[in-house]
């Protein structure tokens, strides 16, 4: 029993067959060759290597066996039908991985990251003003950037644009970075958090002062 | 320097292996955004489970057979098909999409620092890189400003009332309507007008829409394009 419990590990999690060709010979082979057996069958041996990454990569995200296998489909699918227009400007495994990010991030399409539980931060103080006019005036964008680059260290930065820009599971960025804090990832998001509101606050103050 | 242009994302890998120095490794090395997508796909390419979400022998050994099958029926039931028109529209979009994902990030962040939600932030999204927009453009020239779009509330709740200056030769404007992913929700036609009432019910799911930006034609050929807005029902 306990052998057939036993969880996959991450050597075995992905099947990686040995094969001589690169992904770009069989992309080559695929798009190209004499006959359709031999498209057909580049095709087949490229897509078999990225399965498991896709599987897991979308189970990851989505969280049930399920879904994960349905938005896999979907991934490799869509990379076959669209492998006759990949143009080889980047590696085939960045080209799939978007296509299985993609498919994941608009399964969660979730616009409410605003009522997710890792964002129940507390409101910014009243006396800071306004946060919408706080970014208008910081032009955006590049100011956020700026701040959060100055002003949180390297794994504060990379959870919170894991998260955002991402959308990964809290989980899987405290595995993903090596968290080993007790809470992991999401007190590190705490923190950067707390380190924002307050930079955020302190360069509102100043305008105010220089105002005076 | 995180104030340059990010790298499109299927360029990460092929980045970080460049010489320390080279100016597009520095960027990467210095923008938290281009950095989290590389641990992304290093995540991915690593294949591993978090811990917590162990995956049982037979639930992935069924995940592959049954993928398996599903893909020998797709690839031996049909040959791959010359890429065709369609196919690299798909492309295009998809590049054009993904060039806009970091302001989104970046709408993300302070959504997430806030708790709040962020009607009608301005978001300076960039434009496709000059390859994209050069194949995108074709015979037609097309401009390289965002041109400003003005979002304000409507007469009624649930409504939205939008105004633009179309750039001179266009014949007919679209609204766009895209989700928290980008992902194209709704297009609506706007004909010559340079105003438009959006109403939640011309949407089939106004909850998902996250962003709004006008399009301009000229018969039928995209010539330019408003600034994108957040903008929620
Ligand atoms: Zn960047």
């Amino acid at each position: 029993m306990a052998t057939e419990s036993r969880s996959v590990n991450r050597a075995e999690a992905v099947d990686e067959r040995p094969t001589h060709a690169s992904d770009e010979q069989l992309v080559a082979l695929a798009q190209g060759a004499a006959t359709v057996a031999q498209r057909q069958e580049a095709a087949s041996r490229l897509l078999e290597r990225y399965r498991d990454r896709v599987y897991i990569w979308c189970l990851k995200h989505l969280r049930d066996h399920e879904s994960a296998l349905d938005a896999a489909q979907e991934v490799l699918i869509s990379a076959y039908r669209n492998l006759a227009s990949f143009g080889g400007r980047a590696r085939f495994s960045s080209w799939i991985f978007a296509i299985a990010r993609n498919r994941c991030l608009s399964e969660l399409r979730r616009p409410p990251i605003a009522i997710d539980a890792d964002a129940d931060c507390d409101r910014i103080p009243a006396t800071t003003g306004d946060p919408e006019q706080l970014l208008l005036e910081q032009q955006g964008e590049e100011a956020l950037l700026r701040l959060i680059t100055e002003q949180l260290d390297p794994i504060e930065q990379e959870a919170l644009w894991l998260r955002c820009n991402e959308q990964m599971p809290v989980d899987v960025i405290t595995v993903t970075l090596g968290i080993v804090e007790a809470s992991g990832a999401r007190a590190v998001l705490q923190r950067a958090r707390r380190k924002l509101r307050n930079a955020m606050a302190r360069q509102a103050n100043e305008r105010e002062e220089r105002e005076w | 320097m995180v104030t340059e242009r990010c790298h499109p994302h299927e360029t990460l890998a092929a980045i970080s292996e460049l010489a320390p120095g080279d100016l597009r490794r520095t960027h990467l090395d210095g923008c938290p955004r281009c950095r989290a997508r590389l641990v992304a796909y290093r995540a991915f390419m690593a294949g591993d489970l978090p811990s917590g979400l162990d995956l049982d022998p037979s639930i992935l050994g069924a995940a592959r057979s049954q993928l398996d099958a599903v893909m020998t029926r797709e690839i031996y039931g049909t040959d791959l098909l010359p890429a065709g028109r369609s196919g690299l529209h798909t492309r295009l979009v998809n590049l054009a999409a993904k060039s806009w994902r970091p302001a989104l990030a970046a709408a993300a962040v302070l959504v997430l620092v806030f708790g709040l939600k962020t009607n009608q932030v301005p978001l300076n999204l960039p434009l496709p890189s000059p390859g994209t927009e050069s194949l995108l453009r074709g015979t037609v020239e097309r401009s390289q400003t965002d041109y400003p779009l003005r979002v304000e509330p409507g007469p009624d709740k649930g409504t939205w009332h939008l105004a633009w200056e179309a750039p001179e030769r266009t014949t007919a404007s679209a609204v766009v309507l895209y989700d928290t992913d980008l992902a194209e929700v709704a297009r609506l036609d706007a004909g010559e007008a340079e105003e438009f009432l959006l109403q939640s019910e011309m949407i089939s799911t106004p909850q998902s829409i996250a962003f709004v930006r006008v399009v301009f034609a000229v018969n039928g050929d995209e010539i330019g394009r408003s600034q994108a807005r957040t903008l929620t029902f």
